[in-house]
């Protein structure tokens, strides 16, 4: 299965209340308000992690859900909010992580 | 000519304080940002201004004449993902627009903006403030919008300015004209609705406010000094003494706004139209008394039920106050 990559748009406005975000793509005017699962995903979404590390390395060590179920929410969140130009989807990092500065 | 916001300086903020303050508003949740004037153009950093919101992932919308949006301006509104712009034109037609404006040649440069943002997909919304001279050329404007791929807005009221003078009410439609746009579907979605005769105030009502200024939004002044709204000059701190989340939380004067619910207004608790009605605590504030009517409203909520209840305090006056007209006030 081809890794998935997603990145949070620039033309996006987003707030985060509490566990939960709110997000407003310009675009199309429309509003979303993320849950604390899809928060998670939502601010790890850097377009170079791929998804399923995101779903796996940080939804499914904060929440109580199995990879796959946390993977198939994951995605479908990802499906809805692909349409409003809230961000961006691809099959290949958004940059090389070799490319990446480097953290001591 | 007719704007409530006060012209003039006073100490308007550099861009690090605006940053700052931007950073402030962020922390303490806040998500919309409209940046208005004056005019916001006049302002040589405003872009810094939006580009630090946008960082900061703020949803910003904002108001302008258009009149210095040239190609670069529309680009960079563009690029910084502003939500919306809005351009006020009072009329399609350029010496009735240019005699409210007080510029020659501004319908044609306000215009150009339009056509210029358009031309990127930058999302317009051409606002039609109805006026006592131009209150016929709203099907006009409305053509105008269409054509430019703008979203059609009507504006109602003049209100008085923000130092109490209240000559620029003058301006305002008459009565039947407002009954007019009040029950037209370019000012609302469902006619039918907005206009139904009034329900009982039921509990929630009687629990509920009319209005979110200093529930959900503030007016921040260019000098910093914050207030509920931009149509309520009730003074509630100063950014330049405390930070924004003290004055939000800690306000007395906005303890106050928000204590006073609907069943704590002295007279609108007992008015036909309290369920419907969107009294403007702001508007009440200048008539002397923030938990009063607001006469804009009263004659507005009339206007949408063409009921005008025998008790209404705009009667007791024996005058309407913002939408005049011969013989109005007969009930
Ligand atoms: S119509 Fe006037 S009196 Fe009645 S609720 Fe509205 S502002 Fe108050």
């Amino acid at each position: 299965m081809s890794d998935k990559y997603i990145a949070r748009s620039t033309g996006i406005a987003a707030r985060k209340l509490g566990e939960e975000t709110i997000i407003i793509a310009a675009e199309t005017s429309s509003v979303f308000t993320l849950n604390e699962q899809a928060t998670v995903v939502w601010e790890a979404a850097d377009g170079v992690t791929p998804l399923r590390t995101i779903v796996e390395g940080r939804v499914c060590q904060e929440f109580d859900v199995t990879p796959e179920a946390a993977y198939r929410d994951a995605e479908e969140l990802v499906t809805k909010l692909r349409g409003t130009a809230s961000w961006w989807f691809r099959t290949s990092p958004l940059l090389p992580p070799s490319s990446l500065p480097c953290r001591p | 000519m007719h704007c409530y916001v006060e012209q003039g300086g006073n100490g308007e903020f550099a861009t690090d304080e605006v940053s700052r303050v931007l950073k402030e508003l962020a922390s303490a949740g806040t998500l919309f940002l409209s940046i208005s004037g004056g005019e916001p153009l006049l302002r040589g950093d405003l872009f810094e201004v939006i580009a630090e919101a946008r960082r900061l992932a703020f949803d910003v919308k904002l108001k302008t004449n258009g009149l210095l949006i040239g190609p670069e301006e529309a680009r960079r509104i563009r690029s910084l993902h502003v939500h919306e712009v809005q351009v006020s034109v009072y009329s399609h037609r350029a010496e009735a627009h240019e005699g409210i404006t007080g510029v020659g040649g501004s319908l044609e440069r306000s215009l150009s903006a339009i056509r210029l943002m358009r031309s990127l997909g930058q999302r317009v919304i051409l606002s039609y403030v109805a006026m006592r001279g131009t209150e016929g050329d709203h099907p006009g404007v409305k053509a105008l919008a269409s054509e430019l791929g703008a979203v059609f807005r009507i504006d109602p009221a003049i209100t008085p300015r923000l130092n109490g003078d209240d000559s620029n009410l003058e301006l305002n439609v008459g009565r039947g004209e407002l009954v007019k746009i009040v029950q037209n579907p370019d000012y609302v979605n469902s006619v039918e609705e907005y206009c139904a005769p009034p329900a009982p105030a039921d509990a929630a009502t009687l629990e509920g406010v009319s209005c979110s200024a200093g529930f959900a939004h503030c007016y921040i002044a260019p000098n910093g000094d914050v207030y509920p709204c931009v149509q309520f000059p009730l003074l509630c701190g100063s950014l330049r003494e405390r930070t924004f989340a003290e004055i939000w939380g800690d306000s007395p004067r906005l303890k106050e706004l928000r204590r006073a619910r609907n069943r704590d207004l002295p007279v609108c608790h007992g008015c036909s139209h309290l369920s419907l009605c969107s009294r403007c605590p702001g508007l009440a504030y200048m008539e002397g008394d923030m938990r009063g009517p607001s006469a804009a409203d009263c004659e507005k909520s009339y206007a949408r039920t063409g009921i005008v209840p025998s008790g209404s305090p705009r009667l007791a006056e024996g005058k309407f106050r913002y939408w005049k007209e011969e013989g109005m006030c007969r009930g």
